[in-house]
């Protein structure tokens, strides 16, 4: 658990890194909320503030939102909160 | 993970939640401001790393794309041309600012690229941009210190009012006629958009659509077109004419948006 706990650390910045300069959006978005899903909330709420303010305000539907990719991370922080306490 | 027991309201919660309106706050009403700092600080990360790009592959793909555009747009040209001859010699020229592409999809999503002219070149809001010659692919989204976003045509959720040139055969006196349809055009992402016009319209691929104005710019070719004789519309499908991966300078027409 704890090596899978350093994979987490240092693979979710890494991820997010190498998308930013790979150049691939995807792997940026991916990259929080693998953190979220393994509860480390805060990293997971700082990168994806930060690939918010990379991909800038979003265009169409989604304009309203102007940080899609924190709400969406909150989300699914929650989500994850709430489905551990019912399975618990 | 190392769930702790406690109740909803704990104080790991109240945490949480400060975070959550700490960022999401700024986000809202600083976020301009923040943005601009951001870019101030990656921008020269980017312009590195786009200089180490620069290989002689790069350069070559970079003239394909930018010849690719320019015989797009000669066929629109031509038409505007011989219709102009006729008209008053008004001016149409624009100042335009080049700007180096910094970001583009599929480093950014949303359509859009980032460029490293800013606020301190001149840029504004709303400007038009174009590929190079009067092939308009955006318009500035965000202007920051020394970079911009561009929001391209093409980007999901935007629609535009622009004008189908349809090419004719010449008529009997040997002169080539232009049919024009307005057609409002829809943005699908990834450099693509949709539009209807009326079923009976003489809409061919290749066909070009152009913004209504003095200087009617380019802002795409039909792809494809979609003809289903139960419905009272034909579906065309237009694409933006340069490859996008490729871009590498951009012009933006200095204040344009006033126009």
């Amino acid at each position: 658990m704890r090596a899978n706990a350093w994979v987490i650390r240092i693979g979710v910045p890494v991820l997010f890194i190498i998308g930013f300069f790979l150049p691939w959006w995807p792997l940026m978005f991916v990259a929080p909320f693998i953190a979220a899903f393994y509860g480390y909330w805060l990293p997971a709420l700082l990168l994806a503030w930060c690939a918010d303010l990379i991909f800038g305000t979003p265009v169409g539907l989604f304009h309203s939102l102007v940080f899609p990719c924190t709400v969406a991370v909150v989300l699914s922080i929650v989500a994850r909160s709430v489905i551990i306490r019912h399975l618990r | 993970m190392g769930q702790k027991p406690g109740g909803w309201f704990s104080f790991r919660f109240f945490v949480f939640l400060l975070v959550c309106l700490v960022l999401l706050g700024a986000g809202i009403f600083w976020h301009r401001a923040i943005e601009s700092a951001a870019w101030a600080l990656i921008s020269p990360l980017q312009r590195a790393r786009v200089g180490f790009d620069s290989s002689e592959n790069q350069r070559l793909r970079a003239e394909l794309a930018s010849t690719t555009a320019l015989i797009a747009d000669r066929n629109a040209l031509y038409q505007e041309n011989i219709e102009l001859k006729n008209r008053l010699n008004r001016n149409g020229a624009t100042a335009v600012i080049l700007a180096g592409v910094l970001m583009r999809p599929p480093a950014i999503p949303y359509d859009t690229l980032l460029v490293d002219a800013g606020e301190a070149e001149g840029v504004h809001a709303g400007d038009f941009v174009s590929a190079g010659g009067t092939t308009r692919i955006g318009t500035v989204g965000e202007v920051y210190g020394h970079t911009s976003r561009v929001i391209l045509f093409s980007s999901a959720g935007q629609t535009y009012d622009a004008l189908l040139h349809l090419a004719s055969p010449a008529n009997d006196s040997g002169v080539n006629t232009t049919q024009v349809v307005p057609v409002s055009m829809q943005g699908q992402g990834s450099g693509s958009f949709v539009g209807q016009v009326p079923a009976g319209t003489s809409v061919k691929v290749g066909d070009s659509i152009v913004f209504p104005g003095i200087a009617s710019a380019l802002a795409g070719s039909v792809s494809s077109v979609v003809f289903d004789p139960k419905q009272s519309f034909t579906t065309l499908y237009a694409r933006l004419p340069v490859d996008l991966l490729s871009l590498r300078f951009i012009e933006i027409e200095k204040d344009s948006y006033a126009r």
